[in-house]
């Protein structure tokens, strides 16, 4: 399952870039032939954007993560006036929970990178301000690594644990067009990443909730 | 009214006694307000704050701290009625000492279970993957028994039982999953194990309980002078061989500002053997005319006690806010006295253990207030 999604993803991705290098071409084509920005159009005309989110992390109900910060990097395609594809990178770092018990004193990090595809609308794409939401599937990778100590009297240690997986994720939000192609954008972010040790008797979801900022280029 | 006098003193010497102790950085206090809270254990205000979730080893820092003075007490333990403990032996200052009770209580079908591990006559708390368990022989309930504060050494749990015929194994294991069984990630994959402690892991101990302790009932509710006699009676045993009967009390007194205070006081009831059905005690014996908490803590007490809240139910214990008691100004308006009744016989201690106890009990718990009258 795990790798069926990440071929499919994989394979979105890369239809993604084969596209937007065509759309290139084309655009250069069109500069040398005649303007169109008096006749703009977004037909298969890329977009180049990233963001940052703070988010707050949620696992299972008694686990207490930490607020983190996730950084992605994207690049879309316009398929009509309102609706976009669109694929990328994000990573999320030092997501971690800490408690202690009668055994022992545990800090646990989870430091995850995802790929991601998914569908973005768009409203009012000619505007200066407009609205979005997208959706859509992603990749995990995360490395977890475990701390723990018994309050000095056994030696301490830590065991480090790679995963993978699949999620999704959902976002809606606003753009601000601040100058020609760039715009400002800013949105609520929710994402999932599924099922962190599969089969085992604790298995997990984490869960990400948070607010970004972000731009987005686009070559229309 | 009564007021406070040289509570102050007393409170302070309780508390150093504890610093003294307890030694470890995170709980020490550095003035008296706080060794006042420290020493509060079963201190609570009275402020309108409500105990909040339990949390192990938060919630209850303060009990734990409080019950965590064992060593040094357990040979200058003196019950009110000048009977003594006759199934109770002290720490050894050598070797392994264990406290190990199992009761259950009228009516319930869980029994509670409490115990403590010694070495060299220092408490040991049990880390790592270390922990004491508790099995019900005929119902097969098993339960990790978990100190109300992480380093606390104080061990209680509940486990099912079947009826007053099932019996309880309690053990000190070593099994790094199941000691972590409350954590919410999959301990099976993210595991540090630093093996157990070979000094304490491998004692049990299976306890029985006495004949059921029923009929519990008691001449009247309210007392108004410390020197009414408080009448306690039950059914005696058919046999008293080897039993003997205590009593516990959690004292909760109010001061006329809504302030107040908890604190555990033991009793040892009937000799050995014996069971005459009754006992009677002065009011003034479990409240003493300047509420004086002067209880020190040792290994019987903080069994008992941990076993008297369970009973109760009155973990709130510690989960109030401690406020900053004025012992000066407290003027006492009333005591709440929830007394539990225990039917005791003794077991053998584990093979290789030196010293402390084991025993099994049944018990059943009535309350009085004590109000102070004015004239």
């Amino acid at each position: 399952m795990k790798n069926l999604m990440s071929l499919i993803v994989g394979a979105i991705a890369g239809a993604m870039l084969l596209l937007s290098n065509s759309v290139f071409a084309q655009e250069g084509l069109n500069q040398s032939g005649q303007s169109n920005q008096s006749n703009r159009t977004l037909h298969s005309k890329p977009y180049f954007g990233g963001n940052l989110v703070v988010v707050s992390n949620n696992g299972p109900s008694s686990s207490d993560f930490n607020q983190s910060i996730r950084g992605s990097g994207f690049i879309g395609l316009a398929m009509n006036d309102n609706i976009r594809i669109e694929g990328g990178l994000s990573q999320t770092t030092d997501t971690e929970d800490s408690d202690s018990d009668n055994t022992g004193e545990y800090k646990l990090e989870i430091t995850s990178s995802d790929l991601f595809a998914g569908v973005r609308f768009e409203s009012n794409p000619m505007g200066i301000f407009t609205f979005f939401g997208r959706g859509g599937l992603l990749y995990y990778k995360s490395e977890i690594k475990l701390n723990e100590s018994f309050y000095d009297i056994k030696p301490k240690g830590s065991v480090e644990v790679d995963e993978e997986g699949t999620g999704f994720y959902l976002s809606g939000g606003g753009a601000l067009e601040v100058a020609p192609r760039l715009k400002l954008t800013g949105e609520l972010a929710y994402l999932v990443r599924q099922d962190y040790f599969a089969g085992a008797r604790r298995a997990f979801d984490m869960k990400e909730m948070g607010v970004s900022i972000g731009i987005i280029f686009e070559t229309f | 009214m009564s007021s406070v006098h040289d509570i102050r003193a007393k409170i302070l010497l309780c508390s150093m006694v504890l610093d003294s102790y307890h030694g470890y950085p995170s709980h020490r206090t550095s003035d008296a307000k706080e060794r006042l809270k420290v020493f509060g254990g079963f201190m609570q205000s009275n402020t309108g704050t409500t105990p909040g979730k339990f949390h192990l080893g938060r919630d209850f820092a303060s009990v734990a701290t409080t019950i965590a003075v064992t060593l040094c007490m357990t040979a200058c333990f003196s019950s009110g009625t000048g009977n003594k403990d006759r199934l109770r032996n002290p720490v050894s200052a050598t070797g392994i000492s264990v406290g190990l009770q199992v009761n259950l209580e009228e009516g319930r079908a869980e029994a509670n279970a409490a115990a403590s591990i010694y070495k060299n006559g220092v408490r040991q708390p049990l880390v790592g993957g270390d922990f004491f368990s508790a099995t019900s022989m005929n119902d097969g309930d098993s339960a990790v028994l978990r100190s109300i504060e992480n380093l606390g050494g104080s061990y209680v749990g509940q486990v099912g039982v079947m009826d007053g015929d099932d019996q309880v194994l309690i053990a000190t294991e070593f099994d790094p999953e199941r000691a972590r069984e409350d954590r919410w990630y999959p301990v099976d994959e993210l595991l540090v194990n630093p093996g157990p402690n070979e000094d304490l892991v491998g004692y049990q101990e299976t306890f029985g309980f006495p004949e059921p302790l029923e009929g519990l009932s008691i001449n009247q509710t309210t007392f108004t002078q410390r020197s009414d006699d408080v009448v306690v009676s039950w059914t005696p045993a058919a046999d008293a061989t080897g039993m003997q009967i205590t009593s516990n009390s959690v004292v909760t007194c109010y001061s006329t500002s809504g302030r107040s205070y908890s604190y555990p006081s033991f009793d040892v009831l009937n000799v050995l053997d014996t069971d005459n059905g009754t006992i009677t005690l002065r009011v003034g014996d479990i409240i003493p005319s300047e509420l004086v908490l002067e209880t020190v803590f040792n290994l019987v007490l903080e069994v008992y006690t941990i076993i008297s809240a369970a009973i109760l139910e009155t973990y709130t214990f510690g989960l109030f806010d401690s406020s900053d008691i004025e012992p000066d100004t407290f003027t006492l308006d009333r005591c709440d006295v929830e007394m539990t009744v225990f039917r005791e016989v003794g077991f053998e201690l584990p093979e290789g253990v030196e010293g402390g106890f084991a025993i099994g009990s049944s018990s059943d718990t009535i309350s009085y207030t004590y109000t102070v009258t004015t004239l």
